[in-house]
């Protein structure tokens, strides 16, 4: 699997916690439109520190980079650069 | 610290579609026919009319905001630059927040003959270059070893300001001048924090356009310390795009701002009731009455602690929506700033509910750091302390800062000790909002209303309640020890 369809099914997955079953588009807002919560966002750092190895002491840890699928998936791809 | 994030503008208590729901306020939004009359120059003016009328009653800076808000309501494509000459004219005419009384009396006390007509121009100049300066210089060596952590070093900046103005051998117009800067500095504090936390944004606002939105004209209307909505980060990403949009988030903001005309009157009420009616008297009178050893009857300290506990509460709540809804008819779909508390069931998530934008300045300020850094091999330890980074030291400090005054008061020295009081608030907070965070919000399973709904909002109203005791502090004089007696005497201890 892709990273994209890995973070959507992350996504989905803390989504469907909160019993929110609507669609999602990979631009949406997802915490400052609401539908998640900061908890959410430390669910989200684990998993890309779980599975991609990012630090979020190094790059900073800012809820804008994890605030929409693409944003996660950018952030993805730049720490790879960054690697 | 609450990470449980409430969304007030997408509700989660919204009842399914198809049931009809009675709302106070009617969810005017959400009529094509008004959103699309919202566009049009007849009914933006009727809009801002009803906007104004209302604010009218609320606060006597009115017509000031009004105008902006006009300005910005046919101009919304200069929306930023119009907020930065509201900031400008807000800072010239209506800086009430500035403790002028302090100045003057440092001044007094170490007989300094200064030109008070001066001592704001220069302290503001002063500001300004500075805080452009710590920016540009954060922005241009963000990878200097000495940039890496900003906030840390514009905390050192403020604390040797202050320990400068307490303790440097300078003249005496050389102390008064450092008292302005200490003065200056700390309402400015988390909206250059804010600024720097932008720093690493693709499409960071220039700096200039970021220093007209510290303390924008709706925060300056209520002279609070927190930046409402945070920074420019978050505006950006707020902004309505399109007319319609506009017209909706304008909407949105004339419900905020009736909603918070019902609740100026049902505070009004609600003393009238408590205080005339029933002759309950204030809490720090009854707090008092404690310390002299005439204490009132327990139910009466009850009653008294119950009420000063939901007057703070709708306080905070019509100071927020205030701001919220002078900033929503800007064009910003800002969250509201206290939603629905008493739906919460769980600490946390009253803390969330309570206070959005202060507990958002800890998260950003302090959690997220804290968590990005420590105990990275133990998640709940990792959890757990960063609430306590957020909820307690991040708390603590934010108030210190705020209530500076006491320092120029009572000397630095017993200033701090003074806030062992107000430090043991903050710990039981942290160690509670932690607790509560990683035991998590149970979901119903049986549908027991009493024991699902309202045994967890009760114990956790009265907790919040109980620990409202120790928000008080009686400027610094008070020992703890009277806040337990306090405490124990509601339980019929003596």
């Amino acid at each position: 699997m892709d990273e994209r369809t890995l973070v959507r099914a992350l996504v989905e997955s803390l989504l469907n916690k909160k019993g929110d079953t609507r669609a999602f588009g990979d631009g949406d807002s997802l915490i400052f439109g609401g539908r998640l919560e900061s908890i959410d966002a430390l669910e989200i750092a684990f998993f890309l520190e779980d599975r991609y190895g990012i630090d979020f002491a190094e790059i900073g840890f800012d809820q804008n980079q994890l605030d929409s699928v693409d944003e996660i998936v950018s952030l993805i791809g730049t720490t790879r650069i960054g690697a | 610290m609450s990470t449980t994030l409430v969304s007030p503008l997408t509700p989660k208590d919204a009842p399914p579609t198809g049931r009809t729901h009675w709302r106070l306020v009617p969810a005017f939004e959400t009529n094509p026919a008004l959103v699309g009359s919202g566009q049009t120059v007849p009914g933006k003016l009727v809009v801002l009319t009803v906007f104004a009328g209302m604010l009218h009653l609320l606060t006597e800076n009115w017509l000031a905001v009004s105008a902006l808000i006009l300005l910005i309501t046919f101009l919304p494509e200069y929306r930023r630059g119009l907020i930065a000459c509201g900031t400008v004219y807000w800072l010239m005419f209506h800086n009430s927040w500035f403790d002028w009384a302090l100045v003057r009396g440092v001044a007094q006390r170490e007989g300094a003959a200064v030109n008070f007509a001066v001592v704001m121009p220069i302290g503001m100049a002063a500001l300004i270059a500075f805080a452009a300066g710590f920016c540009w210089i954060a922005f241009r060596w963000r990878t200097a070893s000495v940039m890496r952590r900003p906030m840390l070093l514009l905390g050192l900046c403020y604390t040797a300001l202050l320990l400068g103005a307490c303790y440097a051998p300078v003249i005496p117009a050389g102390r008064v001048y450092l008292w302005t800067g200490v003065l200056l500095l700390g309402p400015y504090f988390w909206f250059i924090g804010y600024t720097l936390l932008d720093r690493n944004s693709k499409d960071r606002d220039p700096l200039a356009l970021q220093m007209g939105g510290w303390f924008p004209f709706w925060v300056g209307s209520a002279a609070s310390f927190t930046p409402f909505p945070k920074g420019a980060a978050y505006l950006r990403r707020i902004e309505a795009r399109t007319p319609a949009d506009f017209a909706v988030t304008q909407i949105k903001g004339v419900k905020l701002l009736l909603w918070t005309l019902l609740l100026s009157l049902a505070i009004g009420v609600f003393r009238i009731i408590t205080h005339v009616w029933l002759h309950i008297p204030p809490f720090p009178e009854v707090f008092r009455q404690s310390i002299a050893r005439h204490p009132y009857p327990w139910f009466v300290a009850w009653a008294s602690l119950i009420g000063d506990f939901l007057e703070t509460m709708l306080s905070v709540s019509i100071v927020g929506s205030g701001v919220v809804a002078c900033c929503r008819m800007t064009g910003f779909r800002a969250f509201r700033n206290t939603y629905r508390p008493f739906r919460a069931r769980t600490i946390a998530e009253f803390w969330n509910r309570y206070y959005y934008y202060f507990k958002e300045l800890l998260v950003e300020f302090f959690f997220y750091p804290a968590f990005a850094r420590y105990f990275k091999g133990h998640r709940r330890v990792r959890i757990f302390f960063a609430t306590l980074s957020a909820a307690t030291l991040g708390n603590l400090i934010y108030h210190f800062i705020r209530d500076i005054h006491y320092v120029a008061e009572l000397g630095l020295g017993k200033a701090l000790v003074g806030f062992h009081v107000y430090g043991f608030h903050c710990l039981v907070l942290g160690i509670a909002i932690g607790i509560s965070q990683l035991r998590g919000k149970k979901r119903p399973v049986n549908g027991n209303w009493l024991r699902e709904q309202v045994v967890p909002a009760a114990g956790m109203l009265g907790f919040f309640c109980v620990l409202h005791i120790f928000n008080y502090d009686f400027g610094r004089t008070c020992p703890i020890r009277e806040h337990f007696r306090f405490l124990l005497s509601l339980i019929g201890v003596s």
